[in-house]
This record gives structure tokens, C-alpha cells and sequence, in this order.
């Protein structure tokens, strides 16, 4: 996997439940008035979390709130220890870097390759292709991607460009990653590959953050925390219980 | 390295470089047509002088003192005014009288040669030597006329020129904004994907003055076809050959396509700013 591109030194600090391991992200008392939610939760790095819910319960819009991409007024959203609401842009920018998002229709940049796409984020960073070249064929590698495929993004079909989507929200080695319906339009083995690289990715300490209606993945995965979204409400279905 | 703002597929800021460099720089030719048109109005009319005949009276004398004037050395040409071309003269200054009341002027108009040292007094005197009693007066006050609208009418040219450069520019500014915030999509790609504002704007912009520029080149060669090849076809007696008069006198063909490009990014980074904005900060 790419080299990790940290801008701050994790912050520690008390968890909800009592883990002692840092928090990524803290949402307390945010409102979110578009999908009728008041969300309190807290992420633990190295946590994978199954965010369940019915179509239009919210769930996405969480993920935007946790990748500061959408900013509510009320409650309080702490990431990394820093409100995204605050800060300045250069370290809101610093910080967005340390979120991958994978989204249900990923939006590509049609007239570059796969690799292409894979490598704006490590661009965008400042980053030379001679530092990062290896790291990037074993992350292309990792989620089952062709590096030498040189049809422009346009052409690839919906496995391929999910499978483009996930590497590139991958390519900085985030802290957080959120994933939005994963599995959804995939086929079975692409479905299981995109599943297994995202459960994998905590051992590595980041946070994961997958999103779904299919409740079947959160209980394919007995060690995630599992958060139902439902009556306006964020509730744990099943709390973490052995930290990593 | 493969550019990060994708390839627009409208093209409608393109076509718009293209015509609006194509356009400024006919405004810019037309301007430059008619500040030399007016200045070889001028040159004309200061080279010439009008001799009335005062003696003999005989009817014939006129006609001898057309030939006599013609005969000197520092003339082109020399005729006698109509009263059709007094009257004509009469109303270029504002007046208004008719043909018929102008019979009998006993004028002469005179074409000198540039420099040929043939003043109004020195041409009565070769005239009284050979029996003729005249008049001559210069253009003068009319010249000085001439010259001053042709120099009014010069920089008004210049000026409506510079207008529609400006406005041009600006309207390609503009519809390179709109183009950027219309595709706010992919700004918002690169937001999410860690492009902090300033990468955004030179993704955009770097691909808009390309852009601008190229067509910019497109709609210069067209003017240039128009102006060297297409005018001189259609228009009798048109030289494009003479608005190469001096070693600035091509610069608006360079300076058109490096304006649109300009003016493309600068329209293209605003765009690509406002739509970062309203990106990152819902």
C-alpha cells in the first residue's frame, strides 16, 4: 500500500466505552435537519464500522459529514481532535488528504487511465511518481486492478472503476476511510475482493467506515462495530468489544 | 503527465476565442484602414492650391491658364472647378448652395507634387510672367481641418478598438467561468481527492489559456486570410500591404491569441474558485 501521508500527529483521547485507543472522528449532537438525524458516535482508529440503515435513512450524509464534505451548523464534529469547521484552508485541505472516499457512483476522471486516477490524489500531494511507483503497483495489485490497462477511465466497466475508485481513495494511505454501498452493482467475487480490502484495511490502524442497506455484511463481520441508523436516530446494534 | 482538468467537450469558449479574436482584430484593421484613408485625405488636400483668374476676362483665358498652370514644373495636375465640384466642396464644409448660382467661379484646382516648392505667391508670379492675373491661396484653414479630423477620427478608431478589445476579453473571461463553474463536477473530484483551491484554479486555468490560446492563433489567421488575401480580392484598389508600415505594425496578430488565453485562464480560475468553495464548504 501507498506511504502513509500523516499532516498531524494523532491526538489521544478518551473514548466512549473506555478504549484506549485514539479517536479519528467524534460527532456529538450534529443535526442534520435534510435527513431529520441527530448524530452522536465515535470512531476509535483501527475500527471497522457497518453503518446500516434503510434507502434515505441518512447514511450518506454522515459520510459527508465525516469526510468535511458537509459541514452542519449544529453539534459538535471533531476529527483528528480538529473541527474541519475552523480550520484554516490549508489544513482543512491537509486534512480532507486524510480521508479516502469511496462512493456509490464514483466520479472518475474519464480521459485518464485507471492507474491515472489512481495517482491524482498522490499528485495532488506533491508526491513524484519515483517515490510512490512501487507502492503503487502492489496497491494496484491489492484491489485486483490491471496497472498495464491503458483504456481511458470511460471505457472501464462498473467493477473496474469501483475497483479504480477504491485504490485511488486508498492511494495516501488515509486514516479514515468511508465507503458508500461497497458491494452494491458488483458481482459476487468483485463484491467479496472490494469487502475483504476494505475489512483488512483496520489492521493497518486506519478507521473504516462502510455503509450499506445489506445488514448481511455487518453480520459477515463479527468484530465491526455495527451502527443502525434509524428513527432519526445513529444506535449501536453491536459495540466494539475487543479493541485491536 | 496527464493534464487534471479533462478535456472540455462543449468547446463553446474555443469557437467564442476564436470569433471574438477574429472580430477584435477586425475592428483592430478597420481602425488602421480608415486612420490611413484619412491620412492620405489629408496628404491630398495639402498638396494642393486653388488660383482664381482675375485677367483677361475673355472666356478662353480659363483654359489658357489651366494649360499655363499645368506647364509649370511642380505640378500634377490642374482643372478648372465645375460648379458641380464647388457646390460639392461648398457642402463637405457645411454650406449649401446650388450648382447653377456657382456659374462663372473661374477657378482652378491644382496638384502639386509633395515637396516640389511651388507656393501659392511664387505660382502667381510664373503666372503674371506669362500674362496671367491670379489669386492663389493653399488650402490652408480647409487642410488644417482635414488634418484635424483625420487625426480625431484616428484615435476614435483607436479607442473604439480598444473598447472591443476589452469588451471581447471580457466576455471571454466570462463564458470561460461559466464553462469552469459548469463543470463544478470535476472540481469537486479534485477537492475531494485533497486539491487545495489553488490546484483546482491551475487545473482549469492551464487548460483554458491553452485553450484560449490556440484559438486565438485560429481566429488571428483568420483575420489575417481576410485582411492579406480575402479584402484585396473583393475591393478595388485595397493593399493590405500597407498596414506593414513599421515593426509593431503585425503586433495585434500576437498579441490577440496571448489576450485570449489570458483571458480564458483568468475567466477559467474564477470559475474553478467558485465552484471549489461551494465544494468544500456545504
Amino acid at each position: 500500500m501507498a506511504a502513509r501521508a500523516r499532516s498531524a500527529p494523532d491526538r489521544k483521547s478518551p473514548l466512549l466505552g473506555g478504549d484506549a485507543r485514539p479517536v479519528v472522528a467524534r460527532l456529538k449532537g450534529v443535526r442534520l435537519p435534510e435527513a431529520g438525524l441527530t448524530v452522536d458516535l465515535a470512531l476509535p482508529a483501527g475500527t471497522l464500522c457497518i453503518l446500516t440503515g434503510a434507502p434515505g435513512a441518512g447514511k450518506s450524509i454522515i459520510l459527508d459529514v465525516l469526510r468535511a464534505a458537509r459541514l452542519p451548523r449544529e453539534g459538535r464534529i471533531d476529527l483528528w481532535g480538529d473541527d474541519p469547521r475552523v480550520l484554516n484552508p490549508r489544513d482543512f485541505t491537509l486534512l480532507r488528504r486524510r480521508i479516502g472516499h469511496l462512493a456509490q457512483a464514483p466520479r472518475m476522471f474519464e480521459h485518464m487511465t485507471a492507474r491515472e486516477n489512481v495517482c491524482v490524489p498522490l499528485r495532488l500531494a506533491g508526491r513524484k511518481e519515483e517515490d510512490y511507483g512501487k507502492d503503487l503497483r502492489q496497491l494496484l495489485s491489492f484491489v485486483g486492478l490491471d496497472e498495464a490497462d491503458q483504456r481511458p477511465a470511460v471505457l472501464l466497466n462498473e467493477t473496474a472503476r469501483r475497483k479504480t475508485a477504491l485504490a485511488r481513495a486508498l492511494a495516501l494511505g488515509p486514516d479514515l476511510i468511508l465507503a458508500d454501498e461497497p458491494a452494491a452493482g458488483l458481482g459476487q467475487e468483485s463484491a467479496a475482493r472490494v469487502m475483504r480490502v476494505l475489512f483488512s484495511l483496520p489492521r493497518g490502524g486506519a478507521a473504516v467506515v462502510a455503509a450499506t442497506q445489506d445488514e448481511t455484511l455487518a453480520e459477515a463481520a463479527p468484530d465491526a462495530l455495527w451502527l443502525r441508523v434509524e428513527d432519526g436516530h445513529v444506535e449501536v446494534v453491536r459495540p466494539l468489544e475487543s479493541p485491536l | 503527465m496527464t493534464p487534471l482538468a479533462a478535456p472540455d467537450g462543449g468547446r463553446s469558449v474555443f469557437w467564442a476565442c476564436a470569433l471574438a479574436c477574429f472580430l477584435g482584430l477586425a475592428v483592430a484593421l478597420g481602425a488602421r484602414a480608415l486612420a490611413l484613408s484619412q491620412s492620405d485625405a489629408a496628404e491630398r488636400a495639402g498638396g494642393r492650391i486653388t488660383v482664381r483668374v482675375l485677367a483677361p476676362e475673355d472666356p478662353g483665358a480659363l483654359v489658357r491658364a489651366e494649360e499655363a498652370i499645368r506647364a509649370l514644373p511642380g505640378v500634377l495636375a490642374a482643372e478648372a472647378m465645375t460648379p458641380e465640384r464647388a457646390a460639392a466642396l461648398v457642402a463637405r464644409w457645411g454650406g449649401e448652395i446650388a450648382p447653377d448660382d456657382l456659374v462663372g467661379l473661374r477657378l482652378i484646382e491644382a496638384e502639386l507634387e509633395p515637396d516640389g516648392g511651388l507656393t501659392p505667391d511664387l505660382l502667381v508670379i510664373r503666372l503674371g510672367e506669362v500674362g496671367f492675373e491670379v489669386e492663389a491661396a493653399a488650402a490652408g484653414e480647409a487642410v488644417a481641418q482635414e488634418r484635424r479630423a483625420a487625426a480625431e477620427a484616428v484615435d476614435a478608431a483607436n479607442r473604439a478598438a480598444l473598447v472591443v478589445a476589452a469588451m471581447l476579453a471580457l466576455l471571454i473571461a466570462l463564458m470561460a467561468r461559466a464553462r469552469a463553474v459548469a463543470r463544478a463536477d470535476y472540481v469537486i473530484l479534485l477537492a475531494d481527492l485533497g486539491a487545495d483551491r489553488s490546484q483546482a484554479a491551475n487545473a482549469y486555468g492551464g487548460e483554458a489559456a491553452i485553450s484560449g490560446f490556440t484559438a486565438g492563433v485560429l481566429g488571428a489567421a483568420l483575420a489575417a486570410l481576410a485582411a492579406f488575401v480575402a479584402a484585396p480580392l473583393l475591393i478595388d484598389g485595397f493593399d493590405a500591404r500597407r498596414f506593414v508600415d513599421g515593426p509593431f505594425a503585425l503586433a495585434p496578430f500576437a498579441l490577440a491569441p496571448l489576450a485570449a488565453g489570458l483571458a480564458a485562464a483568468i475567466g477559467a480560475r474564477s470559475g474553478a474558485m467558485k465552484a471549489f468553495d461551494q465544494a468544500v464548504r456545504r
